[in-house]
């Protein structure tokens, strides 16, 4: 206790004065070191105590939030697989969803073309189909498949921008024999004349083909053809090319026609020749269309100007797509891998365990495709529950060239199942697998017609 | 006293800087979730709309077995509809509305039907011949274009076309006007998730 003592001399210090001076040990004299205002802070062994607390408090922290970012890292590593899965699905459903586009109404024709070796190099298929080799690649063993189709503008009427036009080949002129496509007139409206450029792509066919001849008849029995079963569409005991895929590299001004039976309509001559940029070579190395040319006129009723060939715009080369789907094993694991024509190879996902496709079709198997008539069909067209299945040619009982056809002709749906694993260990040293099936409808091409309409002509 | 505050001002530090170490480490998980929904839901929109549009053609074309002629084809159909679009899709055929979500999302729908491309009637449209105009429809195809717009708004969400013919075969699955996220992937064994872009599968009856 502090007791004030009165005495002579200077003035007391304040009570606070007086107790600083006077702290100190038992015994000793009061410590004039201190400096004034200095503060009472923390002892060393409070601080390393605190610290140690904080550091056992912290740890036990950081291996909480440790453990659950792992296992955040594992669902995220599969979340990842499903998110991957997920982009081949939609990725897949757009390809088979387009495939064969341009071409759909006209999947009975035997559609000849060859691509240019700069695009395509080797051997090719003789037809062209929006879903063609299907098979079990060797390296793999998985499956693998490609298809195609052009950006065709399906709105029709008369502001589409892809037009049809009448081909003609000049007065006295016929298919060439040897295969080899070197020019020809395209006859239309002025305005749909003018969009025609180098390096647009067409394919040339026999329209009253797939309309009017009487093979047609919808008539319940045995027997009944197809219209794939004619001869000028597809038919006969060996196919016959009925129609032809072809690349312009020259176009002429527009022009007039020079004859009164095409009235308004103007022309454009264009040239088929191989260019280095070319997707499809204009030789078709010794075929040609299969039936004779016959100059386009105007008869009266165009419904019987049976010899007309249509030449009908798909697009530019930028308009047209083929993707190939196809395990590649040549890296530490197998790949997944989408080739869009001459890109590079897009990686769709990797360790991919399983890639199995199987194609629906609305016929049964052993029957080859200019065989089928219209009693190989049960009159439904089902995706989910099509007619059979098959992984591959031998399933259908038939050769590789006539499976792609059929596939062409009459594939629904196609079936996928892929199974892929994660190649990172979970925490506790799994691999996450994750697989998925999934059905895809494939743009169906069941042609016309299915009524005699030369008989309801002749009828009126 | 000053001793006191010192105390309570380290405490403070410390408290503050534990709590913020924490909040740092459960935000770093919160982002990464947050991110990958966002880009999901995005493209299911996407697809949702893309199925309506289709669903819409796979509607309106079930009633088109009652505007075929057998002589004559859809030509009586495009010669009698009047409203045209200013897109160029065709004629007006049909119109109409849909749900989805239970109702939590309304869409309605323009259809419209045009001459394909490929008919004598277009390829020899401007011949100046009586006989050839873009409405006679010579083969038997014809073009069905929907457009889909989101309720209350002008700008189509989605607009597709199919090319629409009668084969003499039956179509088994066919789409509702119901689009859900389940048909939108086309998973499922159900009979609302199929479509046709090609050619119409309508089974029309034999001519008498």
């Amino acid at each position: 206790m502090i007791e004030a003592r009165s005495h002579q001399g200077p003035t007391p210090a304040p009570p606070e004065q007086q107790f600083r001076t006077q702290t100190g040990l038992k015994g000793q004299p009061p410590s004039h070191a201190s400096p004034p205002g200095a503060a009472a802070g923390f002892s060393l062994t409070e601080l390393m105590l605190t610290l140690l607390i904080a550091v056992t408090i912290y740890g036990g922290v950081a291996a909480t939030f440790s453990e659950m970012r792992k296992g955040a890292t594992d669902q995220s590593r599969s979340s990842a697989l499903s998110g991957s899965i997920r982009g081949v699905n939609v990725q897949m459903q757009h390809d088979f969803a387009n495939a064969g586009r341009g071409l759909w109404d006209l999947s009975a024709f035997n559609i000849r073309y060859n691509f240019s070796d700069s695009f395509v190099a080797g051997a090719q298929p003789r037809y062209f189909h929006g879903v063609t080799d299907h098979d079990v690649e060797d390296i793999s063993g998985q499956s693998t498949i490609i298809v195609q189709w052009f950006d065709y503008d399906v709105i029709g009427g008369n502001e589409s921008k892809s037009p049809t036009f009448l081909f003609d080949l000049g007065v006295g002129e016929d298919f060439p024999a040897g295969g080899l496509f070197t020019t020809a007139n395209f006859i239309g409206p002025t305005a749909y004349l003018q969009t025609v450029e180098p390096g647009d792509i067409f394919v040339i066919y026999n329209n009253a083909a797939r309309t009017t001849t009487s093979a047609y008849t919808d008539i319940e029995g045995e027997g009944t053809l197809a219209v794939w079963n004619h001869e000028q569409v597809g038919g006969a005991v060996d196919p016959l090319n009925t129609a032809v895929l072809l690349e312009v590299s020259e176009v002429s001004p527009v022009e007039a026609v020079g004859s009164a039976d095409y009235g308004n309509l103007q022309q454009i001559t264009v040239n088929f020749a191989e260019t280095g940029d070319s997707y499809f070579s204009p030789d078709m190395e010794g075929d040609s269309i299969s039936f004779p040319f016959s100059r386009p006129a105007e008869a009266g009723d165009p419904r019987l100007l049976d010899n007309t060939m249509f030449a009908r715009k798909l697009g530019s080369r930028d308009d047209f797509h083929r993707v190939r789907y196809i395990i590649d094993n040549t890296g530490t694991y197998p790949t997944l891998m989408r080739i869009h024509n001459n890109d590079d190879p897009e990686v769709l996902m990797t360790n991919v365990t399983d890639f199995s496709i199987f194609l629906g079709l609305d016929v049964a198997p052993n029957i080859p495709p200019n065989s089928v008539q219209i009693n190989h069909m049960d009159g439904t067209l089902s995706a989910t529950d099509p007619a059979a299945w098959a992984y591959e040619a031998a399933d259908f009982g038939v050769s590789y060239d006539d499976y792609q056809t059929l596939l062409g002709r009459h594939a629904l749906a196609a079936n996928v199942l892929i199974t892929a694993e994660s190649t990172a260990e979970t925490s506790d040293g799994r691999l996450p697998t994750k697989s998925f099936n999934s059905r895809f409808r494939i743009a169906n091409t069941v042609p016309l017609p299915f009524y005699n309409k030369a008989n309801n002509i002749a009828a009126e | 006293m000053i001793t006191t505050q010192n105390r309570r001002g380290s405490t403070l530090v410390l408290s503050m800087g534990a709590i913020l170490i924490m909040f740092g480490l459960a935000m770093s998980l919160l982002f990464q979730a947050q991110s990958q929904s966002s880009e999901t839901g995005a493209l299911r929109l996407a697809q949702m709309y893309e199925m309506a549009s289709f669903s819409a053609i796979q509607k309106e074309k079930a009633s088109l077995s009652d505007d075929w002629d057998d002589i004559d084809h859809f030509t009586p159909l495009l010669t009698s509809l009047t409203t045209e679009s200013e897109h160029g899709y065709g004629k007006l055929y049909a119109s109409g509305t849909f749900t989805s979500y239970s109702g939590a999302s309304s869409m309605r729908y323009n259809v419209y039907v045009a001459n394909n491309s490929g008919d004598y009637g277009i390829v020899f449209s401007e011949h100046g011949s009586a006989n050839y105009n873009v409405d006679q429809d010579y083969d038997g195809y014809i073009v069905m274009t929907a457009e889909v717009f989101i309720e209350g708004q002008e700008v189509p969400v989605a607009v597709n076309s199919a090319i629409i013919a009668p084969t003499g075969e039956e179509s088994v699955e066919f789409a509702e006007l119901s689009v859900t996220e389940q048909n939108m992937n086309r998973q499922g064994t159900g009979t609302i998730d199929q479509f046709d872009r090609a050619l119409d599968l309508n089974k029309f009856s034999d001519t008498p």
